[in-house]
């Protein structure tokens, strides 16, 4: 028997978006009334399946948790910006953006509407508004990572690998031992052609995470790269040597993981032995 | 150019899988067949602008064509937004690449409103006078450069994706998570 509830929890403390399961779930606890016996967390449950339901189109769902909402938590600017995201669900952006502005007026540094505002702004095909609301933002809530990550995906859209790369420093001074962003500086950078810093960022994502197979794909690339290249004059930059070694690792641990027993799809195996050997 | 059944599903499966963002890419035909697409590898679903693993992507599936006489034939994305059917800047360079060593190569975009139908749900391109073009009228009797090698497929497809089907197919970055996602050849979904 699934404790829905504890999934439930689980997917709020994760942040997945999973909106067919939170649905399925969610749906029977509210229409039987059970979701009122999770007391405070009964409230959560109506905001998480309110938000599924707009995901999956279940406007009637949506409308009937935002109403339970509203209900025991009558003005409240949290309620509200759900009904805001009903709003823009069915294509009625122009309302929805009157939603934010009305909780902004009350009070600038709402932060949920703040957020709801840049991201109406991009579904509205308004990248440049989009980013510099978000500058704005962030200008004030310089702390909030998730916002910088969101910035990188902005600019990543618009192709400005530079100012993404920017963002991804500020995510990585707050969050550090996240080795998933640190994947992200290193492709972006990849991306930009900086060898040479993207192979530092690779290897601290496979320090961080043994045998991560992307970030050892990362460091065959950026060393393969630099081999090939010019020698740098830098005295900073990675010795012939080092490059050497480090590609030999890369090379062994991906040879390691690819042929283990029942590891890899035959294809797959194949087609990845064979690209290590070329490389 | 044909598309067999692999290639029109495994694009829409793979949009299916991902509708929050944007996916792409690669469509395969064999040496010696002229026009027949007869498969599809998914690439990615997210960070679709970065290119350290779409280069590890292109080559994996160059040597696989070459030990299965395949070869790149086209390239396929849908975006994350609904009703997009311009063919991205990333996926002009991609499909200008894949072009630059096969004048044939075509690519495709979803039209995300049409794969839960029985209508075409691929919106081809070209390249034409120095540019990427919508193929007009493609899948009906005014245009012939594109086909199904099966009429069936939109419809078979559309069922075969309500009844979960898509939950089945693995992309490159799927592969980049646990290896022993099978990207290349998809052999769960077909």
């Amino acid at each position: 028997m699934v404790n829905a509830a504890k999934v439930l929890q689980d997917l709020r403390a994760s942040a997945e978006r999973k909106p067919d399961v939170v649905v399925r779930l969610g749906k029977p606890l509210i229409d039987s009334g059970a979701v009122l016996k999770l007391d405070t967390d009964a409230w959560l449950v109506y905001e998480q399946v309110a938000i599924a339901a707009l995901d999956i189109g279940d406007d009637g769902l949506s409308l009937k948790c935002i109403y339970a909402l509203e209900t025991k938590f009558p003005g409240s600017a949290r309620v509200r910006r759900l009904k805001g995201m009903q709003l823009e669900a069915i294509g009625k952006l122009a309302e929805a953006g009157e939603v934010y502005k009305a909780i902004l007026e009350e009070d600038e540094t709402n932060v949920l509407a703040s957020k709801r505002q840049v991201m109406l702004l991009r579904a509205m095909g308004l990248p440049s508004e989009a980013i510099s609301a978000l500058v704005k933002y962030l200008d004030v809530n310089y702390t909030d990572f998730e916002g910088w990550l969101q910035l990188a995906d902005l600019y990543l859209d618009e192709l400005m690998y530079a100012q993404a790369a920017f963002c991804m420093e500020e995510v990585l001074m707050l969050q550090p031992q996240n080795h998933i962003f640190h994947l992200k500086y290193a492709e972006i950078l990849y991306t930009q052609d900086n060898f040479q810093l993207a192979l530092k960022q690779f290897c601290r994502v496979v320090e961080l995470c043994r045998d991560h197979v992307r970030g050892l794909y990362g460091i065959k690339m950026c060393a393969s790269r630099l081999l090939k290249a010019a020698r740098s004059k830098d005295e900073a930059a990675t010795s012939q040597e080092d490059l050497e070694a480090m590609d030999l690792l890369a090379t062994e641990r991906l040879i390691a993981l690819y042929g283990a027993p029942g590891a890899a799809a035959e294809s797959s195996k194949v087609a990845a032995t064979k690209w290590i050997e070329t490389q | 150019m044909k598309f067999s059944h692999k290639a029109y599903l495994k694009p829409l499966a793979h949009a299916t899988k991902y509708p929050t963002g944007p996916v792409n890419g690669v469509f395969l035909a064999e040496t010696n067949s002229t026009n027949l697409v007869v498969d599809a590898v998914p690439l990615f679903h997210f960070w679709g602008t970065l290119t350290p693993m779409l280069e590890v992507a292109m080559t994996q599936i160059d040597l696989h064509c070459k030990a299965n006489g395949l070869r790149i034939i086209g390239y396929y994305e849908a975006s994350e937004r609904l009703e997009d059917v311009a063919l991205s800047l990333v996926g002009q360079k991609i499909a200008s690449q894949i072009h630059h060593v096969n004048p044939e190569a075509f690519a495709v975009v979803i039209k995300n409103q049409k794969i839960n139908s029985d209508d075409v749900a691929f919106m081809p391109y070209q390249f034409k006078e120095g540019q990427w073009r919508v193929s007009k009228d493609a899948f009906s009797d005014k245009n012939a450069d594109f086909s199904f090698e099966n009429s069936s497929s939109p419809t078979v497809v559309a069922k075969a994706l309500r009844g979960g089907l898509w939950e089945k197919l693995a992309d490159f970055d799927n592969h980049l998570e646990n290896i022993k996602e099978d990207w290349l050849t998809n052999k769960a979904v077909v």
